[in-house]
């Protein structure tokens, strides 16, 4: 039986590779395929070269991508359909917040219901979701780190604010923990990981800057409550 | 050849089986003993059964194991207990599957039919 040199496996190798395929378990598979295609032919008789463009032929190199889609799709399947379901959630929370603070600013009845529903959600809920939705699609440990960050502010953020509309205590411990995580781990880490993969490195620090500047909104907003309370009081 | 229609949902059955009767197989094994054993008729391409064995992977159904055969490494495919039981299932379901088909398809062999 004809085994084929490690130059022969090489060259079908960089087939693979030029025409898109990727994904490094689905190499393994195809590599060797097309490997005992070529070696079947040259049991026959052909020469290496002869039996890898007809089993190139055969085969069908332009296949490789759809191969790879396919395999992507099918192990994906499953995942979308728990985005959706996720998706729609994060939609009702995003209502419930919105109509929360709505009902708050009008004084009608129901805010406080709608406001625990929506951060309890988003905290518990809807950012765990996406954070594992995420953790999925990164490959780095950096962009681990980044994803991981932006989500434990997000819900210590979430937590903060519902403390402070509930009147709960707690509220500063949330609150600067949160914004912490959020200047001191997670702008660092995104502001450098979009440095070095974006192109345009201006646009990069851009938006860093402009991410920063809402954060100091919020943050400038929480204080004008505070000083329009102390105000209100003095009168 | 049979038409694709007909061989779609009989792709993972026949996997499974083949599985189930060798223990462990790799891929180019397993579309050259599905062609030998239906002499030809039924041919099951790489489009199809590659992203089927890693969705089975990552179902839990079958798992893999790597060895180094000459200079490229192979991939053996093996079901796990729990595919095991699966398939047992799914050869059983298909079996009888394909004796209710021999009722609407082939009308004669069931008494009562086609007297007149």
């Amino acid at each position: 039986m004809a085994q084929l040199e490690q130059n022969q496996v090489d060259s079908i190798y960089d087939l693979l590779l030029d025409h898109g395929l990727s994904y490094e378990s689905l190499q393994l598979d195809l590599l060797d395929h097309i490997c005992c295609m070529v070696e079947q032919k040259m049991d026959n008789g052909l020469e290496f070269d002869e039996s890898l463009s007809l089993s190139t032929q055969e085969f069908g190199l332009s296949q490789l991508s759809e191969i790879q889609e396919a395999t992507f799709h099918l192990l994906t399947l499953k995942l979308n359909k728990m985005k959706k379901v996720v998706g729609i959630i994060a939609i009702l929370t995003a209502a419930c917040v919105m109509l929360g603070i709505t009902f708050k600013i009008g004084h009608y009845l129901g805010a406080g219901v709608l406001l625990f529903t929506g951060f309890i959600l988003a905290a518990f809920f809807v950012f765990p979701s996406m954070m594992f939705f995420d953790l999925k699609n990164n490959s780095t440990n950096l962009q681990k780190a980044a994803t991981v960050s932006g989500y434990v502010a997000g819900i210590l953020l979430s937590l903060a604010t519902l403390t402070k509309f509930m009147h709960w205590p707690g509220f500063s411990y949330l609150y600067y923990g949160g914004l912490a995580v959020l200047l001191l781990l997670f702008m660092p880490l995104y502001t450098f990981r979009s440095y070095k993969t974006q192109e345009n490195k201006i646009f990069a620090l851009a938006k860093s800057m402009l991410i920063i500047a809402g954060v100091m909104v919020i943050w400038f907003s929480y204080r004008m409550v505070d000083f329009m309370i102390i105000e209100m009081a003095a009168k | 050849m049979y038409s694709k229609e007909i061989i779609k949902g009989t792709l993972k059955p026949i996997i499974l089986k083949l599985l189930q009767e060798n223990n462990r197989m790799y891929g180019y094994e397993i579309t050259q003993s599905v062609k030998e054993l239906t002499a030809n008729k039924i041919q099951i391409t790489e489009g199809a059964l590659y992203p089927l064995l890693h969705k089975l992977e990552a179902e839990g159904v079958v798992f893999t194991e790597k060895e180094n055969i000459g200079k490229r490494i192979r991939k053996y495919y093996a079901l796990t207990p729990r595919g095991k039981e699966k398939t047992q299932e799914l050869v059983e379901e298909f079996i009888d599957f394909m004796s209710t088909m021999k009722h609407i398809f082939e009308p004669n062999l069931k008494p009562g039919y086609g007297a007149a």
